[in-house]
């Protein structure tokens, strides 16, 4: 993947295109919004990293430009400005997604690879957290490494936790993800769905966890 | 001005007036009695009219022969006076038809002849001033006369006269003049003020966040548009301040959330056993530096972006945000829905609230306990925890207006409290610390469904960034 980092602090654009490169992408940094116009009609880019606070120009503007493009790269926004206000216009402005200073490494990857993996967008149907790789087209699921099998539900509700691993997953996605069409999942069947695969996960060892939120959902965390 | 404060410019204008008008009032009384008190011998015509004109109406002609009746109670200055009051029917022969003291006036039947139909004779007498006045009527074809003398006026018919006068002159025009007065005048006033009225109501509804916070000077009288166009220069430096406020939060934001960026980036590739602690300083700055920036925020803008939201799609959206930080400090997190949240508020502002609470609950709780948010039933939030509860000390931030800096004997919860109490007032809305059943302290946070002092404002929109429903 090649990924344009438009970051006007050097520090923060060295480190950003370090952990980028490191999980395997090739980066180019911009540290202006003129100098990101250049990259852009150079080459093309899979994802654009577009920090808001632009010395020559305010990166909306650059935002808004790209946007009214036919085949604009998907944009990722980080920005210091955290008010919601500014993520709801960053949003509408036509962002895939908005990620607030300070992040860390772990969260920058997962984000862009879910933006990656939209429907359309390059990156493939695998799915990875921690120790567990599932090919989301052949359902195959390995840990650290081993393949492992794993009924349909479990398999349905785990692939659903990897696309937003490290984020809350509501019970009513789980719903549409795993009920068949004509009924829902009851709660308590839901319940049960989630300990085995908990108890699955135990017995293969792996180093994700499922994290309960009582009355909100599950969420899936890498054991540190 | 002092003497009617505090009161409504209306009242104070109508009061004056009515005070200018009773005075001129009072005022042409006075001239009035002043005139009559002065004019004895017009006065003294008056009463005679008067008198003559009261018998007159008992004049009956019987037989050809005239007669009067005008009864006792009309009698009664002449039985009670006789040396002072006189009076005599004339007919149109000279004889005297009837009287009452007639001896008083004498024969007037040669001084008759040839007058014209009202005269006055005055004589001057041992006992003092004599006046006689006669009237010529007719009944039928025949005329007659009715003289009236009076000596002194011990029934004081002068007095009377004067306040008949005074009634008929002075007090019944004036009345309903003075009703309509009043009544114009409330009316004029209220609607020469409702300018003043419209302004004021605009200034209630002015929101500094507002690019044209003015208020509107068109069509208002020249003395307010003035006051109203000071306003709006006063309101005109004021949005420069907040502007340059704002601004500055802006700049201060990316200045300090950039570097402490770069540490988290940097701390992410590096590995060593004093990683974790680093890494804990780091967030700890973090927290700190966003809380900061939000009093200051709070203190520029206490105004809250008021829309209609649900707090039970709010506090979803905090816990699932907070959920990855309390997993992190090995707490569990508990949501539960009583329903009925629907209220008016700022959803960002209220987010920060609560995310402060949460975030000093899952600090504080201990290692394996739960913290449970609570959102209703009504417009209510609540957090529970397990922890050791907060001290007095950090309590009392909640109610403070500005801040200031900690004492030692402070948790480091406080500047949350603060942000917590600062939000809850700007929503006219109630904070209190009890204990929890959970063991530790419960904070509950209560809002007025409709705020006293509400707009709606358009965007009622929340992100619930964290916990889309929907898959992807």
């Amino acid at each position: 993947m090649k990924f344009l980092v438009v970051e006007d602090n050097l520090r923060l654009s060295t480190l950003v295109s370090a952990s980028l490169r490191d999980a395997g992408h090739a980066v180019d940094a911009a540290i202006s919004a003129e100098e990101a116009r250049h990259y852009l009609a150079a080459s093309p880019y899979d994802l654009v990293i577009l920090d808001l606070g632009l010395p020559d120009q305010d990166g909306a503007q650059l935002l808004r430009e790209l946007r009214a493009r036919r085949q604009a790269p998907p944009i990722l926004v980080a920005t210091a400005r955290g008010a919601l206000n500014d993520r709801i216009q960053g949003l509408e402005l036509g962002a895939d997604d908005y990620l607030v200073k300070p992040f860390h490494v772990s969260e920058l990857l997962a984000r862009c690879r879910a933006i990656l993996r939209r429907p359309g967008a390059p990156l493939g149907q695998e799915l990875n957290a921690g120790d567990i790789l599932i090919d989301a087209n052949s359902r195959e699921l390995r840990i650290a490494g081993k393949l492992i099998a794993m009924p349909p539900k479990e398999l349905d509700a785990l692939i659903l936790m990897m696309r937003r691993a490290g984020r809350v997953v509501a019970r009513e996605a789980f719903d549409e993800a795993v009920g068949d069409n004509r009924r829902d999942v009851g709660a308590n069947a839901m319940e049960a769905i989630i300990s085995r695969l908990r108890r699955r996960l135990a017995e293969a060892n792996s180093s994700v966890k499922i994290v309960t939120v009582r009355g909100i959902g599950y969420m899936l965390k890498d054991r540190p | 001005m002092s003497r009617f404060a505090p009161g409504t410019l209306t009242r104070t204008l109508t009061v004056r007036l009515i005070a200018v008008a009773t005075f001129v009032a009072i005022a042409q009384m006075a001239v009035v009695l002043v005139y009559y008190a002065m004019r004895t011998d017009k006065t003294g015509v008056l009463i005679a009219l008067h008198e003559a004109e009261a018998v007159a109406a008992h004049v009956h002609v019987t037989n050809g022969l005239l007669t009067a009746a005008p009864g006792p109670a009309f009698e009664r200055h002449y039985t009670r006076y006789p040396s002072d009051y006189g009076l005599q029917v004339i007919d149109s022969n000279g004889s005297i038809a009837y009287a009452l003291n007639g001896e008083l006036i004498g024969d007037l039947k040669i001084d008759l002849e040839g007058q014209p139909d009202v005269w006055t004779k005055i004589e001057r007498r041992a006992s003092g001033t004599f006046r006689v006045t006669a009237k010529r009527f007719e009944i039928g074809a025949a005329p007659f006369w009715v003289a009236f003398g009076m000596g002194h006026d011990p029934a004081h018919l002068y007095a009377d006269q004067m306040i008949d006068e005074m009634l008929d002159h002075v007090v019944e025009p004036m009345l309903p003049l003075f009703a309509f007065m009043l009544l114009v005048s409330a009316f004029v006033i209220r609607r020469s003020l409702r300018p003043l009225t419209r302004a004021a109501e605009a200034a209630a509804k002015l929101d500094p966040r507002d690019h044209q916070m003015r208020l509107p000077a068109d069509g208002l009288p020249k003395e307010v548009a003035e006051l109203v166009r000071a306003i709006n220069t006063s309101l005109a430096h004021l949005q420069e301040v907040f502007e340059d406020q704002r601004q500055f939060l802006a700049t201060a934001a990316h200045e300090l959330r950039t570097p402490l960026a770069i540490l988290t980036l940097q701390l992410d590739r590096l590995s060593g056993p004093t990683l974790p602690a680093l890494r804990a300083d780091v967030e700890h700055m973090t927290r700190l530096v966003n809380q900061l920036l939000l009093v200051a925020r709070l203190d520029a803008l206490p105004t809250p972006h008021w829309a209609e939201i649900e707090l039970t799609d709010l506090a979803k959206s905090v816990v699932s945000r907070l959920a990855p930080l309390a997993s992190l400090e090995r707490k569990a997190l508990e949501f539960v829905d009583e329903g009925d949240t629907g209220c008016q508020a700022d959803v960002d502002m209220i987010s920060d609230a609560l995310r402060n609470v949460v975030e000093n609950a899952i600090r504080y709780a201990p290692d394996g306990s739960t913290v449970r948010i609570t959102a209703g039933p009504g417009a209510r939030l609540a957090v529970d925890d397990a922890g050791p509860g907060i001290p007095e000390s950090d309590q009392m931030r909640l109610h403070q207006r500005v801040w200031r800096s900690p004492k030692r004997s402070e948790s480091g919860a406080g500047l949350g409290l603060f942000i917590v109490g600062k939000v809850v007032a700007a929503h006219h809305g109630s904070a209190h610390i009890c204990r929890s059943p959970l063991g530790g302290a419960r904070v509950e946070l209560s809002f007025p469904p409709v705020p006293p002092v509400a707009e709606t404002w358009p965007s009622a929109r929340l992100i619930a960034h964290d916990v889309d429903a929907a898959a992807d």
